[in-house]
């Protein structure tokens, strides 16, 4: 059974028990009605970099890689705020602190996600569409000259590999062309086809295969110039699809999104009041019932209601003095009934 | 005119009101009957009365008792005030200022006096607030202090109403010590001859937290009523003012001022009760 104390709290209090309720919820609104947001975006068709060997034994897609890589990128602080100059954010010759803050907010603004096997979105959101679109072009155009920096880097120890190996190979080549040659001299016929000369056969043999070496190592180094010169390894993985582009309109905030502080709000707002309630019956020790009294060993003979007159709140507001204070109208019944004056000699009529 | 017709019609009203809610008549009545006839109340109201001693609770038979006009008793065989065997000196204290004892010990006395048809004498024993000499407008009157102290009869001390059965006395202007009147043999007599003058004295106490003169003087009333303002007082000071009165008889606790903000279908829907 509900207490009665507790249902008299709950009810004496309720305005002070509505108002979390009702504020919370409306604080959580305006926490809701947050600035006018843009939204530029970016589609991205990309290949897989890595060897087939390599991606049978992944379950990541080309694009769930690249926007891991483009990720983690975007998590280095050169990287964003490479990106904040060259979206105009910041000046490169700016403060640290300008730097930093811009940084942060291309950290804050732009995500990365996969949308499908081979594509990618790059989006910024931002309170300027204009801003949000140079940001989304910036991480790309970034993102590009990393790509560009990475595969002249690889191009060129593959470069140095190969010219090195040629250079050895066609060392060895000219030592055995060399020596080949002394012994034909001191051999006039070993190259006689008649007769069969072994260490001449396998001289020549030597020098043959030596020379295919050299051929080959120069085919290789030929398709790697080639290829860096094309342009056609890394970069060929990352192509821009869908430009970004100027928002026309600010983005439509979600309904969840809408809803979710006024609910959290709301919520709080009722345990605020709960709190209270219990608190405030947990502290009036005060007798307001006969549950109060249970126990003291007396009985209760009654309660006197209140008396009080009928309110009336204008004439209440204006103090009118025929409109006393509750306090005092108790003891203005009880004189009321001897409102007879005093008779000479202790008397009252 | 009878005494009805001098009061305020509205106030009368609320006042009646608030009466019934109360119940000390219920405690005045047990209080006055032979001790064979307690017993038997006892009996047909039960523990409950006891417990609770609201309206509620109370059979119809013993609650019509209760209530009855002196003529309609007389008439059903039933105690009133008129009939009653002895008179009563009926104390009315509470645990601090404030709470409606003086208020209370009015409302009893006129509704003895304008319900029974009781020859009643209302009596401040509170020497040091005065507030039942305020109330009457008898603030430098001659009163129960200076019949103490031995400066005026009492019958000089005593204001009468000539409409209603109501006798006043105020707290008087004596400069005595008030805890050597209030444990005074004069005292006693004092109240003795007011009740030999009254069927009902009702004394309006000091508060008994307030004042050390509360549980003596209430020691010299045949019964005590304890006031609780509703909201107010709490139950530890009840508490106290029920240790401080043990050695007196506690007819029961009113509880004053109540009020609820609870509307009354919640109260039927949630089964509240007082």
């Amino acid at each position: 059974m509900i207490p009665r104390k507790l249902v008299e709290t709950f009810f004496r209090r309720w305005p002070v028990l509505l108002a979390p309720v009702l504020i919370l919820p409306v604080v959580g609104s305006l926490l809701v009605d947050t600035p006018v947001e843009y939204e530029s975006s970016a589609r991205v068709w990309v290949s897989d970099l890595q060897t087939q060997e390599q991606s049978n034994s992944s379950d990541q897609t080309a694009s769930e890689r690249q926007a891991e890589v483009l990720s983690d990128l975007l998590a280095t602080t050169a990287f964003r705020t490479d990106v904040a100059v060259a979206a105009g954010l910041v000046a490169v010759d700016a403060a640290a602190a300008d730097l930093d803050h811009a940084a942060w907010r291309v950290g804050r603004a732009v995500r990365v996600s996969p949308l499908g096997p081979s594509l990618l979105g790059v989006t910024a959101v931002t309170s300027n569409a204009t801003e949000a679109q140079k940001m989304v072009e910036a991480v790309l155009a970034q993102y590009q000259l990393r790509l560009e920096a990475e595969t002249d880097r690889q191009a060129g120890v593959v470069l140095d590999y190969f010219q090195k190996q040629l250079a050895a190979a066609q060392s060895d080549l000219s030592k055995l062309q060399a020596e080949l040659a002394s012994y034909v001299k001191t051999h006039p016929t070993a190259t006689d086809p008649a007769t069969v000369d072994a260490d001449y056969l396998a001289l020549k043999s030597k020098v043959d295969a030596q020379t295919n070496v050299v051929d080959r190592l120069n085919a290789s180094l030929q398709a790697t110039q080639l290829e860096t010169i094309s342009g056609s390894t890394e970069l060929s993985t990352f192509v821009v699809q869908d430009a970004p582009d100027v928002p026309a309109a600010p983005l439509t905030p979600s309904l969840t999104s809408k809803l979710a502080y006024p609910a959290a709000g709301l919520f709080l707002g009722l345990v605020a009041a709960t709190a209270y309630l219990y608190i405030c019956y947990r502290a009036d020790h005060t007798v307001r019932s006969s549950e109060d009294l249970r126990g003291l060993g007396a009985p209760v003979l009654g309660f006197v209601p209140e008396l009080r007159p009928r309110k009336r709140l204008v004439m209440r507001a204006l103090r009118l003095p025929s409109f006393r204070r509750r306090d005092d109208y108790a003891r203005g019944v009880a004189t009321s009934l001897t409102p007879m004056p005093e008779r000479a000699g202790g008397e009252l009529r | 005119m009878s005494a009805a017709m001098v009061m305020e019609p509205r106030s009368r009203a609320a006042l009646q009101e608030a009466m019934r809610e109360i119940q000390v008549m219920s405690g005045l009545t047990l209080l006055r009957q032979p001790r064979a006839a307690l017993e038997e109340l006892d009996m047909a109201v039960g523990a409950e009365r006891l417990q609770a001693g609201t309206q509620e609770v109370l059979p119809g038979g013993a609650l019509l008792r209760m209530r009855m006009r002196p003529q309609a008793a007389a008439q059903h065989g039933r105690p009133s005030a008129q009939a009653a065997t002895r008179p009563l000196a009926i104390g009315v204290t509470s645990a601090g200022f404030g709470d409606g004892k003086t208020t209370l010990s009015i409302a009893l006395a006129s509704s003895l006096a304008a319900d029974l048809g009781a020859q009643v004498t209302l009596v401040d024993a509170d020497f040091s607030t005065q507030s039942l000499a305020r109330e009457y407008g008898l603030e430098g009157k001659k009163g129960l202090t200076d019949v103490l102290a031995g400066s005026v009869p009492l019958p000089a001390a005593v204001h009468r109403f000539l409409r209603t059965p109501l006798n006043v006395v105020a707290a008087g202007t004596s400069d005595e010590d008030a805890g050597r009147m209030a444990r005074s043999n004069e005292l006693s007599g004092v109240i003795d001859h007011l009740k030999s003058l009254s069927g009902f004295v009702v004394l309006d106490l000091p508060a008994a937290l307030e004042s050390m003169n509360a549980p003596v003087l209430a020691q010299r009333c045949d019964g005590v009523i304890v006031v609780a303002r509703a909201g107010h007082t709490t139950r530890a000071e009840l508490e106290r003012v029920l240790t401080l009165l043990r050695d007196a008889h506690v007819l029961g606790v009113v509880v004053n001022r109540d009020k609820t903000s609870i509307p009354r279908w919640v109260e039927r829907v949630l089964d509240l009760r007082h």
